[in-house]
C-alpha cells in the first residue's frame, strides 16, 4: 500500500491536465493551441495557450485556446472523511473549455472545434490517474458538459466545446480524526 | 477624462498604429462589470479620436494602449479592447466603446 500524502494537490493535478492536454491533443501531429509570447510563456510557464483557469484578460491572439477551470459550484465537488484514521476522500469536476475564432469564417470555425474535440476526447479518456504523476490522484473520469456550444467574451461570440474531467483524490489526514 | 495617445494592436500583439491622439472617458459610474463566467472584471469607457479619423480606422476586437497613461491598478500603461462596432464620423472622427480589465 502506498503512503498517502497529507493533503490533495489541486493545482498539481490540473497540471496535470494541462500536461496531457498540451502533449497529447494534437491535431495532424501538432498541437492546436495558439503560442504565447515570450512574456506570458513566462508567466504561466507553456509554451501554448492551455491555461489553467479563465484568464482574466481574455487575449484573442491566443485562439485556439483550452481553459482548464473549476466553477463556482458547490455540486460539483466533495469532500468526506473515510474513517477515523482519518483518511480523506474528495472530488472536484474540472470544465476543460475549448474556444476557437469564428468572426472571418463560421464553417472554418465548425470544422476546427469539431476536429479539436475529437483530438481532445481520447485524451481525456485513455488516463485513468492522469498519467500518474499526482500521488493524491486515484481516479480520473469524463462526461460532455455543455458540450458544442457559444461563449461571448468582449462583445466577441467564440465557438466553443466544454467537457467535464472530473478527479478524485485522496490522502490522509495527519494524526486522523481527533476531538 | 483625459486627453492622450494610444498604440493600436490588431491583433493584440502587433502594431498597426502608433501615437493616435484621442479622448477617453468612462461609459458607465456604477462599478465593475463581469464577463467570461465572471472571470473578467472589467469597466467600460469611451475613446474619441480627436484628430480625424486614423490612417487605419479602429475596429472592434482592437487593443488599445494608452501611451501616456498607466492604469493605476497594475502600474502598466492602460490597455483597453474594442468591444463594440466602432462609430465612424465621415472624415471627422471615430468613437469606440472600449472595455479595459480591472487589475492584472
Amino acid at each position: 500500500m502506498p503512503t498517502l500524502p497529507s493533503q490533495p494537490n489541486t493545482f498539481g493535478a490540473l497540471q496535470a491536465m494541462q500536461s496531457l492536454i498540451l502533449n497529447e491533443c494534437l491535431v495532424a501531429g501538432v498541437s492546436p493551441f495558439a503560442a504565447l509570447s515570450a512574456g506570458d510563456a513566462t508567466r504561466y510557464g507553456i509554451a501554448r495557450a492551455v491555461f489553467i483557469g479563465r484568464p482574466k484578460d481574455f487575449a484573442d491572439a491566443y485562439l485556439p485556446q483550452c481553459c482548464i477551470w473549476l466553477p463556482s459550484d458547490t455540486n460539483a465537488e466533495s469532500v468526506e472523511l473515510a474513517g477515523y484514521a482519518g483518511r480523506a476522500r474528495s472530488t472536484f469536476a474540472a470544465r476543460v473549455l475549448l474556444l476557437v475564432d469564428q468572426r472571418t469564417d463560421w464553417y472554418a470555425a465548425e470544422q476546427q472545434i469539431l476536429m479539436l474535440r475529437d483530438a481532445l476526447w481520447p485524451v481525456l479518456l485513455r488516463h485513468a490517474q492522469l498519467g500518474g504523476t499526482v500521488a493524491s490522484v486515484s481516479a480520473s473520469e469524463v462526461s460532455v458538459g455543455r458540450g458544442l456550444c457559444y461563449e461571448q467574451v468582449a462583445g466577441v461570440q467564440y465557438r466553443c466545446f466544454e467537457a467535464i474531467w472530473r478527479v478524485r483524490q485522496q490522502w490522509q489526514v495527519s494524526g486522523g480524526l481527533i476531538a | 477624462m483625459i486627453f492622450t495617445t494610444v498604440r493600436v494592436e490588431r491583433p493584440e500583439g502587433t502594431t498597426v498604429l502608433s501615437g493616435v491622439p484621442v479622448q477617453i472617458e468612462s461609459a458607465s459610474g456604477d462599478g465593475e462589470h463581469l464577463d467570461f463566467a465572471d472571470a473578467r472584471p472589467y469597466d467600460l469607457f469611451w475613446l474619441y479620436t480627436t484628430q480625424g479619423v486614423p490612417l487605419i480606422p479602429l475596429q472592434r476586437r482592437d487593443v488599445l494602449y494608452d501611451e501616456i497613461n498607466n492604469d493605476p491598478e497594475t502600474s502598466q500603461p492602460a490597455k483597453y479592447r474594442v468591444v463594440a462596432e466602432v462609430e465612424t464620423f465621415e472624415n471627422d472622427h471615430q468613437e469606440a466603446l472600449c472595455e479595459r480589465v480591472v487589475g492584472g
